[in-house]
């Protein structure tokens, strides 16, 4: 296996080990059910989503395996639908977080959602043009001449995100575009290992663990 | 020193990524670090650990195949410190499963040493191994090239970080779940980690161990935490754990209550929280759903709780009557109560698991069972107190009438009366402290004792006299009871009376009003052996009419917590002043409903009214 494809996986396996351990372990915000909860509990579907979509891509890939190709190209809308999706969430979680007004998200998630669908659109287009990504017979993923397309809405959604994690902690956007850098970094280093998933898993375990930095008024267990 | 290559690459990248988390870990929960307590800073090394050693492995991995001269001697030095670091932190975290289990320290320090011991050894082996490649050698392309005694060593790591679970077994066999669910993301992750090393020369083994860390953070600070200031939303997890705690006596808590509650959630918290005053917590762990702990003495709890609760439940309905809300027990533990703990676990975790429903049947059946026995305990109570009225339809020389209410199913309000004789009617009115089922099994005994000194022939205070030092003699709950008595010479109307820190009678002359007579007042029944009571004696003329209540009647109180008072009482009397004793004491009870309105009634409230027409009469 070539090491991009077993850095692919690894990353895409500790993704599932991460979000697997995050679902059990926010299972009571789920309970409470307010909407940055059931928010955050789509993002993690999502990306629970997007890495298994990705891994299976990936471990795919080559293999000569009846119907591969069709499971390949699926996997890959949806890792693409993934990406945006998650984003897109991502920015109405920030927004509740900060103003705590359901009308407000309300009235938003459909001009927020727009640019995701457009993508969607792009996506299905590509199945017969091939402009953002293609498998040959082969089972081999191909990228298109306008794969860089499928970054602009979340780049867009991205941008948006970090205003608002700007009003809501200064600290945090330093944090915030710290990580992104790395990221960048990460990608440009190493180019034949897919991330992705693992990133947007980090975000939700900050997402997390900034929620729960808070004094500890009551501290029994730790005693 | 050149490029990353090949396998390298996976391996730093992943070292990369456990960086990333650990870091984020770190520098994400500043607050938290702040609560300086012993285990929470054991953690907090235990993290600078694993942090430290992602830092290590990614130096070591990035010397894979770099030509170098300085880069073989670096990658010796590198893998040393790295294996130091995973011994530490196989340390640690033996250190904090003990910490978080044993929370005193420790409590086996001959298992401690043993479990150290070895950590020891390697330790030691891993600095001769720098001279002599005992354990590793580094190969050219500066990979390891391990000896038998390195997988030795990382047996045995493996062994004593798994024997955390074992330890967890250890520490009490009921209350091990929790804890097991605690360390289990650790566990997983690690091993799930590992075994890409066993099989490749991917290097991934820390990136397990700082997921493993993250969720375990995750799972432990959330526990300590309300999740939702307002409306105290709990994790089940730390519910759980508390009554694990209180299963194996080391918390205060003696008894726990799950409640299920109607309404804002937030109101329901609020109220409920207030009723323990201290006493105890209340968690919510589900929507409606409410977990009470309380220190109080498990004894009483499920009365105390009950009560507690819906006295607070009816005050604030009566405050906020567009925001009622409405609260019922499912079910109780009581301390150590195995049994109770295991089906309260079992409900909390939300299992439907058959042994769960018949639990949650049974459960339910003892609650239907109990709430039968209260009301046959009820009706039998109410039928050894005379309620056929008129009681003595052939005697003309007087009238009397008589009620109570109790405050709940049963009460520890009584009245009595009887005719000694042809020529003597005994009064009696009593009651008992506390209210509930030990109230009314006290009146019952009070009752009986009472009627029969007084059918022996003694006088009230003699009466009074001998059933005080009778309840003392075994009165292990310290319960004791007012008691106004008196007997009546029909013929003359002459009344011999005494009080035993009873409420004063309301006397009313013929033709004047209804004032209250100021007797002398004897201690309580039941409070202290040897006590003598004093008697009087009162000459009713036709036309007098006496009226004998228990503190329920003054003493009821409206939405805003003001008392009726004796004014109101004496003022409804003497609007019905002429009135039969029936009407008199229904009057009474008139005015005290239109003053406490919806208010819920807390006391029992009790009354005897008695009208003297004399030999007029016939």
């Amino acid at each position: 296996m070539a090491y991009g494809t077993a850095g692919s996986l690894i990353m895409d396996a500790s993704s599932l080990v991460f979000l697997v351990g995050i679902l059990a372990c926010t299972s009571i915000y789920r309970q409470r059910g307010r909407l940055d909860d059931n928010l955050y509990f789509a993002m993690t579907l999502t990306v629970i989503a997007l890495a298994a979509s990705d891994a299976a891509a990936y471990l795919l890939e080559g293999r000569g395996l009846p119907g591969a190709r069709e499971v390949m190209i699926a996997g890959n809308i949806v890792f693409y639908t993934a990406f945006e999706v998650f984003a897109y969430l991502f920015v109405l979680y920030l927004d509740f977080r900060i103003h705590r007004s359901e009308e407000r998200v309300r009235a938003r998630k459909l001009p927020y959602l727009i640019p995701c669908l457009l993508l969607l659109a792009v996506l299905l287009i590509n199945l017969k043009t091939g402009w953002i990504f293609s498998v040959d017979e082969g089972q081999i993923y191909h990228s298109g001449p306008y794969n860089n397309v499928v970054f602009v809405p979340a780049a867009i959604y991205f941008l948006i995100a970090i205003g608002k994690i700007r009003q809501m902690d200064r600290r945090l956007i330093v944090l915030c575009l710290l990580a992104v850098a790395v990221r960048i970094a990460m990608g440009v280093w190493f180019r034949q290992i897919s991330s992705t998933a693992f990133t947007y898993t980090l975000f939700l375990a900050c997402a997390h663990i900034h929620v729960m930095n808070q004094p500890l008024t009551e501290d029994k267990t730790w005693a | 020193m050149g490029m990353i290559v090949g396998e390298a690459i996976v391996s730093c990248y992943a070292d990369i990524a456990s960086l990333l988390v650990m870091g984020l870990l770190l520098v994400l929960s500043e607050r938290i670090r702040q609560k300086k307590t012993e285990a929470l800073q054991l953690f907090f090394i235990f993290c600078c650990q694993v942090t430290f050693t992602c830092l290590v492995c990614f130096a070591f991995d990035a010397m894979y195949r770099q030509s170098a001269p300085w880069c073989h001697a670096a990658a010796l030095i590198f893998r040393t410190l790295e294996e130091y670091c995973e011994l530490a932190i196989v340390g640690l975290w033996l250190a904090l499963v003990e910490k978080k289990l044993y929370r005193s320290g420790g409590r086996k320090p001959l298992l401690r040493a043993l479990r150290v011991a070895p950590l020891a050894v390697f330790a030691l082996l891993l600095l001769v191994n720098l001279f002599n490649g005992v354990m590793f050698t580094i190969a050219p392309d500066n990979r390891i090239e391990a000896k038998p005694l390195y997988y030795v060593m990382i047996a045995v790591s493996y062994l004593l970080f798994l024997s955390a679970s074992l330890m967890v077994r250890s520490y009490d066999r009921r209350a091990t779940k929790i804890r097991f669910f605690h360390i289990m993301p650790m566990l997983v992750s690690v091993l799930l980690f590992q075994l890409p090393q066993f099989f490749t020369q991917y290097s991934t083994g820390i990136l397990g161990i700082a997921i493993g860390v993250t969720l375990i953070y995750f799972s432990m600070i959330g526990e300590l935490r309300f999740v939702d200031e307002e409306s105290g939303l709990y994790n089940k997890g730390y519910v759980v754990y508390l009554l694990d705690l209180a299963l194996v006596g080391k918390n205060d808590t003696r008894s726990a209550l799950i409640l299920e509650a109607e309404g804002d959630p937030a109101a329901c918290f609020a109220v409920l929280r207030g009723t323990l005053h201290g006493e105890g917590d209340v968690i919510r762990t589900e929507k409606q759903k409410f977990v009470m702990f309380s220190n109080v003495e498990s004894r009483a709890t499920m009365q105390y709780y009950t009560s507690q609760a819906d006295e607070a439940v009816s005050r604030h309905n009566a405050e906020h009557p567009e925001n009622k809300i409405h609260i019922s027990v499912r079910c109780l533990m009581r301390e150590r109560d195995t049994d109770a703990v295991s089906f309260l676990r079992t409900v909390m975790e939300g299992k439907k698991s058959g042994d769960a429903m018949r639990g949650i049947v049974s459960m339910m059946t003892e609650l239907d069972r109990l709430d039968k026995e209260l009301k046959l305990a009820a009706d039998i109570q109410l039928s050894i107190l005379p309620m056929n009225f008129p009681a003595f339809p052939d005697r003309t020389e007087f009238d009397l009438y008589a009620a109570m209410d109790p405050a709940r199913e049963v009460g520890g309000d009584f009245y009595d009366f009887f005719l000694i004789d042809s020529d003597h009617l005994a009064l009696t009115i009593a009651d008992v402290s506390g209210k509930g089922v030990p109230a009314a099994l006290f009146m019952m005994i009070s009752k009986a004792l009472l009627r029969n000194q007084i059918m022996a022939g003694c006088g009230p205070a003699e009466a009074l006299r001998r059933v005080n030092d009778q309840l003392c003699e075994r009165n292990d709950a310290d319960m004791f009871v007012t008691v106004w008595i008196g007997v009546l010479k029909i013929s003359t109307g002459t009344l011999t009376a005494a009080n035993a820190g009873h409420e004063f009678p309301a006397l009313k002359r013929a033709g004047g009003e209804f004032e209250l007579f100021k007797d002398k007042h004897g201690f309580v029944v039941g409070g202290m052996e040897g006590i003598k009571f004093k008697e009087y004696t009162l000459a009713l003329e036709p036309g007098d009419k006496l009226f004998v209540y228990t503190d329920g009647v003054p003493e009821a109180t409206d939405a805003e917590n003001a008392l009726f008072g004796t004014g109101r009482m004496l003022a409804a009397l003497n609007e019905n002043a002429d009135a039969a004793p029936r009407e008199m004491l229904q009057a009474v009870r008139r005015a005290v409903d239109g003053f406490v309105k919806d208010a819920e009634q807390f006391d029992d409230l009790t009354m005897l009214g008695f009208a003297y027409k004399g030999r007029e009469a016939e």
